[in-house]
């Protein structure tokens, strides 16, 4: 029986041309390099002819796109597939097919067929469009508005064609982010994005010597910084000169009279009227007149603030509170986004600086995260005891000791990863990592991450994008 | 927490309250009951909502009591002394509300912390 939903569609498909319709929503797939690579690797090896597989994925629904996370592999064994003379996949067991749904429904997840066939501006062929029609409308009908669809990955791009309640998705095929070290696209064949090449003449500079492809990838980067003050202001500036194209600061603070000594951008007419992100925007907008802001004046993990933060490619931390830093990293992990994060702790005995102590950590899908190591279990229980619910909210409440230029050094290095994130300008020299600074000596020390937790229920959660 | 026993307290809040599931994330985690039906006094809007019981350290300690973020008493304000945690992929308010905590009656401990929409409207 056709459901409503499938209903409209096909009502939408039979409108006269020329009759204006709602701008088509796209679907993008976010995977974690480490899995990206065992699929190529089963699919791009040709001994045998074709290979394929499923992915398993979770979703997250945005405005304008659905967005899949891939959390697990599924290749078709090669006793189950059946293969036509040329090498190409002719078929493989209905058993299959019915296990693989089967598990990803009972989790909430949906499939995405993947093959390839080993060349560039990749089409799907006559045998899998057919393929497509026999296997979709029958497989989506059971998943229901999960879309479920089929990918043909090329060489650094792809096709895609998705269905949902037994019909064609009115969804259209944006690309395949590959999050690792650098964050790579693999667009849809004609998209506009295929061998993109830009160089604004502001950034010729920063251009010689990270090269010219550089600067097309940050004028597409998304970036969130949550929290635009100590440390927070420096980053959206430095990102505003760097020429990333999205900056989505976030912020729900007023300027206060006692952030005039560290917040970048801040005058002494903003205090007590102007927002923190108002300063974010000006300050952005005045280095860089086209760079687009998406402020969000609101507290992680408000509604607002969650909805804006799942459109971002890479989001940076600079928040005071341990447990915001926590559910900031269960988010990252979630949504497959890389997570950069700051915060420094100075000590003072009333006298004069006794520590500085600061950190900057870089932490990836699929890589140690922060509750692996370094937000222990300890630590927050403590932090929980010392503020309880409400804590913030209280006026009375003590400011944190800060200064201006130590902020600066730890913000500079991370800018410095956003930059290697979206450009691979380190050429995996920084990886995902930890950087410890000592702020009165002024030593910056790097350090590898350490092993991943094996019970650590941040990375348990990677991949489950939305609730539910 | 054992199956049988979370099985069990699960039974005995879903007898209580209406409904519980459990929801809890991963084999490690405490368990996380989510109850969709919860009824707040009228001064609460809405005062049919959820909230997200995770019972860590239990029967030693109370269980930890989350309100789904919409909740707001008579002056739209949410319960004082809050924060928004971001749990299973969503924010929920947790609250201050201090009540000793002896037993270990789980249907008890979701009563104590329900108390808290009885005592004023924000």
């Amino acid at each position: 029986m056709i459901t409503p939903r499938a209903l409209g569609r096909l009502v939408r498909r039979l409108l006269p041309s020329g009759r204006e319709e709602a701008a088509a929503r796209t679907l993008d797939l976010r995977i974690d390099r480490a899995l990206f690579t065992e699929v190529r690797a089963h699919v791009e090896n040709f001994t045998r002819g074709e290979e394929a597989g499923y992915l398993i994925c979770r979703l997250s629904r945005l405005d304008d796109r659905v967005v899949l996370l891939a959390r697990e592999w599924l290749p078709i064994p090669d006793e189950e597939i059946s293969r036509n003379i040329d090498g190409s996949v002719l078929a493989w067991t209905a058993a299959f097919n019915s296990d693989a749904l089967e598990r990803a429904l009972g989790s909430g997840c949906t499939l995405v067929l993947v093959h390839s066939h080993g060349t560039r501006l990749p089409a799907f062929s006559p045998d899998d469009l057919d393929k497509e029609r026999r296997l979709f409308p029958g497989l989506s009908l059971l998943a229901g508005s999960i879309p479920i669809g089929t990918m043909l990955l090329g060489q650094g791009d792809a096709v895609g064609s998705f269905w949902e309640d037994g019909c064609p998705a009115d969804l259209l095929f944006g690309q395949v982010t590959v999050v690792g070290e650098q964050i790579e696209a693999w667009p849809a064949v004609g998209s506009t994005l295929t061998g993109e090449q830009m160089v604004r003449p502001r950034l010729d500079r920063q251009s010689l010597a990270i090269g010219p492809h550089a600067d097309a990838a940050l004028h597409r980067a998304r970036v969130a910084v949550i929290g635009v003050s100590g440390g927070g202001s420096h980053i959206v500036q430095q990102l505003a000169h760097m020429g990333i194209g999205t900056l989505i600061p976030i912020d729900d603070q007023m300027v206060e009279e006692s952030n005039l000594g560290r917040l970048v951008g801040a005058r002494a007419a903003d205090v007590d009227g102007t927002k923190k992100v108002e300063v974010a925007r000006r300050l952005a907008e005045g280095i860089d007149p086209e760079i687009k802001i998406e402020q969000v004046e609101a507290r992680f993990p408000e509604a607002s603030v969650i909805d804006a933060l799942k459109s971002a490619d890479v989001i940076v931390s600079c928040v005071d509170r341990f447990d915001v830093r926590e559910g900031i990293n269960v988010f990252c992990r979630r949504h497959l986004i890389p997570q950069i994060d700051i915060g420094i702790e100075l000590r003072s005995n009333g006298e004069r600086l006794v520590s500085a102590d600061g950190q900057m950590i870089v932490s990836l899908p699929g890589r140690p995260c922060l509750r692996c190591w370094f937000l222990t279990d300890a630590l927050l229980e403590a932090e929980r005891r010392h503020h309880p619910p409400g804590y913030d909210a209280n006026s009375d409440a003590p400011g944190e000791a800060q200064v201006v230029s130590m902020n600066a050094v730890l913000a500079a290095e991370a800018c410095n990863s956003v930059l290697d994130l979206v450009t691979g300008y380190s050429g995996r020299a920084r990886r995902a990592a930890f950087w410890q600074y000592e702020g009165r000596a002024g030593e910056m020390t790097r350090h590898d991450l350490p092993s991943r937790r094996e019970d650590c229920p941040a990375c348990a959660e990677e991949g489950l994008g939305d609730p539910g | 927490m054992e199956q049988a026993e979370a099985a069990d307290l699960i039974a005995r809040i879903e007898r209580a309250f209406g409904s519980a599931r459990d929801v809890t994330p991963a084999p490690d985690q405490p368990l996380h009951v989510l109850m969709e039906e919860v009824v707040l006094p009228d001064a609460w809007s809405p005062n049919l909502t959820r909230a997200l019981v995770i019972w860590e350290g239990w029967p030693e300690a109370r269980p930890r009591f989350l309100i789904d973020e919409q909740v707001r008493g008579e002056g739209g304000e949410p319960p004082r002394s809050n924060d928004l945690v971001y749990v299973l992929g969503e924010g929920w308010r947790q609250f201050s509300f201090s009540f000793p905590w002896v037993g270990d009656d789980p249907v008890v401990a979701v009563q104590k912390w329900l108390e808290r929409f009885s005592v004023e409207s924000s």
